[in-house]
């Protein structure tokens, strides 16, 4: 499409039944009331002139550009600041507005650069538009403003990687300070000086925007109407001519895009206002780290190659296919039909994620398909499904507007989630109670304008003791919701479980130790949840990567219940997914167990409809989830392995455990953008595509469905279904797709929460939230609201069981993982641009007592030895640790987090305990035994054989 | 031992760690259907062997629930 600009209506729209009538030019408007002048009047197509507002923003009135005169009303007022009133007649074109609105643009121009046609923004520039706009002749002021002249200039800040700041070309509108606060809720700018000298600064006087608070998120560059705040792409490239709308492949919000192209160059990717996700607001991530995908590392012709210590060979696409099927086939022949299997990938698309799971069941004929939901998110799916009937979280996004108390448990959403945490700490700004329970001190428990009212900070794996204490403190203080649960819970059920938390034994006083938070401050919080009306749980990995990790997320979901907090906007029990598309892996029937829609094998009806519409018998039996399937290849049962996406070698538990299981392997097959560490213990490599040339859909964590549109062609040739479908082709089962879509139609008549869904929809109607079907045919923003899925919502006893992993003399500290906001899970994308600045090594941050105690300074390095293993990292001392626990991130494969994690993990669906890994610390001058074992697979298992000369 | 079933008998345990809240019947049939709904047949079947041979180690509501499974197949 051509290039998509959207309507800028120049204030937010208000959400309000009650509506005005007004008179705009003679014409009739019907808006919410709260409405201003200048939106009711945009609306009408009547655009007045503007320059300090724009929709994302609260009006300001600072430009007096777009004044109006309003019958029966003095004077000239602002249209942005004037809200409608009832019979309002408002003329926005008279010739003494024109003339005002002349002399102050004359006055703007009087002092700015008049470069325009060498400008960067030219063509994107409201200055420019709006000079247009007022009929701007001449300057009576002249031109001799002084930062018309380039000396006197102050030189750019090019400091951030991705825009710069030209002061020279400011207008002080404060656009960019506002996207700042009301939008990402950084408070990173402010406006310094008074009259012409008064300017935009980032901080202290000395800051540069890098050395600043400012996250880079881009609002600010979006809000500003002139060249001030600009993308280096666009003053490298010039102005993009077209448009696509995709999603972003980062996280689990799912924010929708504009990418905005120049041929098949993308120029940049800006936020698009209609994303249900983001509505126009992204970060760091998607917003400008997308230039992995023609990074020179990408992969784009199929390799194969004899033994993983062999060069790689470059060869067709039907020499690769060939070889990969003989390989799986016989390997089949010799060790049966279960030897073989494949781990999908919640990176992929839902379509090439539905087709890998049918190649699996159809063309392997065995249900060992797993995906990397298993080490993040199955608690949830388990979890969730157990007490409400689905495995999803219960609201859309926006819900968190109602919400009157925010408990956050186990995630971070600022650095993960950032564009939910803004929308989030909106709401929180507007009033709302926030309880943070989390070992370390997030930024949510304390920044600009928002703190927690309660942070509890509990003892890694204590999670389940935790909120058996606040339910405790809910049954026993008569703070159920009687009626709610009466009506909507499964009375048995209930009668048992509230005899359970109300036991001494899980009274706060009685777990405030093993916790390590003040029982009072327990009930407070307990008290503040059950009584502060809308009370919603937000939840990440810190509570799924646990041995109780599913006991957990039961426990949440009884909480919630008992206080009548599920069914409406507002409240739920609300899972923050890690990628971009667990829940539409998880969905897509890629569990061991379950089809697609989360239908057990062994139903028999169910896997009926699946082999008649795919014309082959499937097994009703249980396949091997990715821990067996190492474990299987380490007894030799299990021998060939699909991985779609997946860095499975960095991201798993326990990484000696799992790279010599992939070395036992005779067959690994790695589809991927980059020859990741996987990559090193594979014998074929399919290249695949990065989300810029997908097409197809993502499920964010609100269940919405996004299109996922390609910008350029695939850069290898083929997309990754076509790859999937020739595979299952050359090993015999007959698998065709002419397009994308056809995929979607097959999802939706075999999958009855799908049933509505289909790419035509999507295209017309931006996105739906599965169950999308005849009951819901709009799809279905909050889940539960007249009944559970399940029919009655199940209360589950949560017996609190430590973990096995325990502290000791030789293990006395407790490492706990996390992620920051540059970063994406392995780093195979984000470490491939220039977000990398941000945040080089992995380090290892640690309590300034723990690092005393052993004689560790500030960057040192330091040896993290668990029982599973050592590895080296640079100590950061850090007051957000509590003494005791130690924490690091996992974005570089050097670092080698996993060498230490355990195999410990969730009883229900063996999801990692990442979060809980008994180490012991001491300094160090050297890499560990294993990093430089790495190096050199590094060396020797990477090779590429030398192209032949010509 | 071998680690293999180590590793089974680790997991089975937790399994039946979680249902032992309930009354005794209900453990039972919670513990064998969750080992039934994810396990592998090949799995089972070597804790069954296991559970049938030796049983140390085992949770004795696993080896109820093993027993069950084995009559059901
Ligand atoms: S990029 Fe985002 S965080 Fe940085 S100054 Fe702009 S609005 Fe603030
Ligand atoms: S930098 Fe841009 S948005 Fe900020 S005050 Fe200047 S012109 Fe306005
Ligand atoms: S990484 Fe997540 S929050 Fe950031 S732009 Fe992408 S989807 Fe949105
Ligand atoms: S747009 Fe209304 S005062 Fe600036």
């Amino acid at each position: 499409m051509a290039l998509l600009e959207e309507p800028d209506f120049g204030t937010p729209k208000r959400e309000t039944e009650k509506t005005v009538t007004v008179q705009i030019n003679g014409q009739t408007i019907t808006v919410p009331e709260g409405t201003s002048v200048m939106r009711a009047a945009s609306e009408l197509g009547q655009d007045i002139p503007k320059l300090c507002a724009t929709d994302m923003l609260n009006a300001w009135g600072s430009c007096r550009m777009c004044l109006v005169e309003i019958e029966g009303v003095r004077g000239t007022p602002a249209s942005c600041t004037t809200p409608v009133r009832e019979g309002m007649n408002v003329r926005t074109q008279t010739p003494r507005l024109e003339k005002i609105r002349r002399g102050v643009m004359e006055l703007y121009i009087s002092d700015h650069p008049l470069d325009c046609l060498t400008c960067a923004a030219n063509g994107d520039c409201e200055l420019q538009d709006t000079a247009g706009e007022v009929g701007l002749r001449d300057v009576r002021y002249g031109f001799q403003g002084e930062k018309h002249f380039a000396e006197a200039a102050e030189p750019k800040d090019e400091s951030n990687p991705y825009f710069h700041f030209d002061s020279s070309k400011c207008i002080v509108c404060s656009r960019c300070v506002r996207a700042c606060e009301e939008v990402q809720g950084t408070f990173a700018l402010t406006i310094q000086g008074r009259g012409f000298d008064s300017k935009v600064s980032a901080g202290a006087a000395t800051d540069d925007f890098f050395g600043s608070e400012c996250v880079s998120c881009g609002a600010c560059v979006q809000a500003c109407p002139t060249a001030t705040l600009m993308e280096k792409s666009v003053y490298d490239h010039g102005v993009p001519n077209r448009s696509v709308l995709t999603t972003c492949a980062y996280c689990g919000v799912g924010c929708s895009f504009k990418a905005e192209m120049q041929g098949d160059q993308v120029v940049r990717m800006v936020p698009y206002k209609d994303g249900g996700a983001n509505e126009g607001h992204s970060c760091v991530k998607g917003r400008f780290a997308w230039g992995y995908a023609t990074h020179k590392d990408r992969i784009t012709t199929p390799m194969i190659r004899d033994k993983i210590t062999d060069p790689w060979r470059k060869v067709s696409w039907d020499e690769a296919i060939a070889f990969a099927a003989d390989r799986f086939k016989s390997i089949q022949q010799k060790y049966g039909k279960g030897s073989i299997g494949g781990i999908t990938s919640s990176r992929c698309t839902n379509e090439e994620v539905f087709v890998v799971q049918k190649m699996i069941r159809a063309a392997f004929g065995n249900n060992n398909v797993d995906t990397c939901a298993r080490v993040c998110h199955s608690p949830t799916g388990y979890g969730l499904k157990t007490t409400f009937g689905t495995s999803a979280g219960t609201q859309n996004f926006k819900s968190v507007e109602k919400a009157d108390v925010i408990l956050v448990i186990g995630a971070n959403p600022t650095d993960g989630h950032p564009v939910f945490a803004s929308r989030m700490k909106k709401r929180l700004r507007a009033g709302a109670k926030l309880i943070v329970a989390d070992p370390r001190k997030i930024d949510l428990v304390r920044s600009p304008h928002v703190a927690a009212n309660h942070h509890l900070q509990l003892r890694p794996g204590t999670n389940v003791a935790l909120m058996n204490a606040l339910a405790h403190v809910v049954v026993t203080e008569g703070l159920v919701d009687e009626e709610f649960v009466a009506e909507r819970c499964e009375e048995a059920d209930f009668t048992r479980w509230r005899a359970f938390v109300a036991e001494a034994r899980n009274a706060p006083e009685a777990l405030s130790e093993k916790i390590g938070v003040d029982p009072e401050t327990i009930r407070e919080a307990a008290r503040l949840y059950a009584t502060g009306k809308n009370a919603a749980i937000y939840y990440g990995l810190g509570v799924t990567e646990h041995s109780q990790g599913s006991t957990m997320v039961m426990a949440m979901a009884n909480l919630a219940m008992a206080t009548g907090n599920i069914g409406r906007e507002g409240v739920g029990v609300n899972p923050l997914r890690g990628q971009n598309n667990v829940q539409g892996s998880c969905d897509m029937g890629s569990f061991p167990h379950e089809l697609p829609g989360y239908r057990h094998v062994a139903d028999t009806l169910v896997r009926g409809t699946f082999e008649a519409d795919w014309g082959v018998p499937l097994s009703a039996e249980p396949g091997l989830r990715i821990p067996n399937m190492f474990a299987a290849a380490l007894d030799g049962s299990f021998r060939g392995l699909f991985v779609q996406g997946e860095d499975i070698a960095q991201s798993d538990p326990n990484t000696h455990h799992v790279t010599a299981a992939l070395e036992s392997m005779d067959c690994i097959v790695v589809q991927d953008l980059f020859l990741n560490e996987t990559a090193a213990f594979a014998q074929v490599f399919l290249p695949g595509t990065s989300f810029l040339e997908k097409d197809g859909t993502f499920t964010n964590a609100e269940r919405r469905i996004n299109r996922v549109r390609p910008v350029m062609k695939e850069q290898s040739g083929l997309s990754e279904w076509e790859v999937v479908a020739r595979l299952a082709r050359a090993m015999g089962y007959d698998m065709h797709y002419n397009a994308a879509s056809e995929i979607m139609d097959e999802i939706a008549r075999l999958t009855p929460t799908f049933s509505g869904v289909n790419f035509a929809r999507l295209d017309r109607e931006g996105s739906l939230q599965w169950p999308v079907n005849d009951k819901a045919p709009n799809g279905t923003p909050t889940m539960h609201v007249s009944g559970f899925v399940r029919g009655k919502g199940r209360f589950m006893i949560t017996e609190y069981v430590p973990t096995e992993e325990r502290t000791n003399r030789s293990f006395p500290l407790i490492l706990t993982t996390g992620r920051i906001l540059s970063q994406y899970n392995v780093g195979a994308q984000t470490r491939r641009t220039e977000n990398s600045r941000w945040h080089e090594t992995d380090v290892l941050e640690i309590h300034p007592f723990d690092a005393e105690e052993r004689g560790i300074a500030d960057g040192d390095r330091v040896s993290i030895q668990s029982r599973k293993g050592a590895v080296s990292l640079p100590a950061q001392i850090s007051e957000r640790m509590p003494q005791g626990v130690v924490y690091t991130t996992f974005h570089h494969p050097v670092s080698g987090a996993n060498v230490i994690t355990t195999e410990f993990s969730d009883w229900a669906t063996n999801c990692p305990e990442y979060k809980v890994t008994a180490v012991q610390i001491v300094r160090s001058n050297q890499p560990s035994d294993w990093q430089v074992a790495h190096e050199e697979i590094r060396r020797t298992n990477y090779r590429t054989e030398p192209e032949p000369a010509e | 031992m071998s680690d293999d079933i180590k590793e089974l008998i680790r997991m089975a345990n937790q399994i039946a760690t979680f249902f032992q809240s309930y009354p005794e019947e209900e453990a039972v049939t919670g513990t064998a259907e969750h080992i039934r709904d994810f396990w592998t047949s090949a799995m089972r079947a070597r804790l069954g062997r296991y559970a049938s041979d030796n049983g140390n180690g085992v949770h004795p509501l696993v080896m109820q629930a093993m027993g069950r499974l084995q009559q059901a197949a």
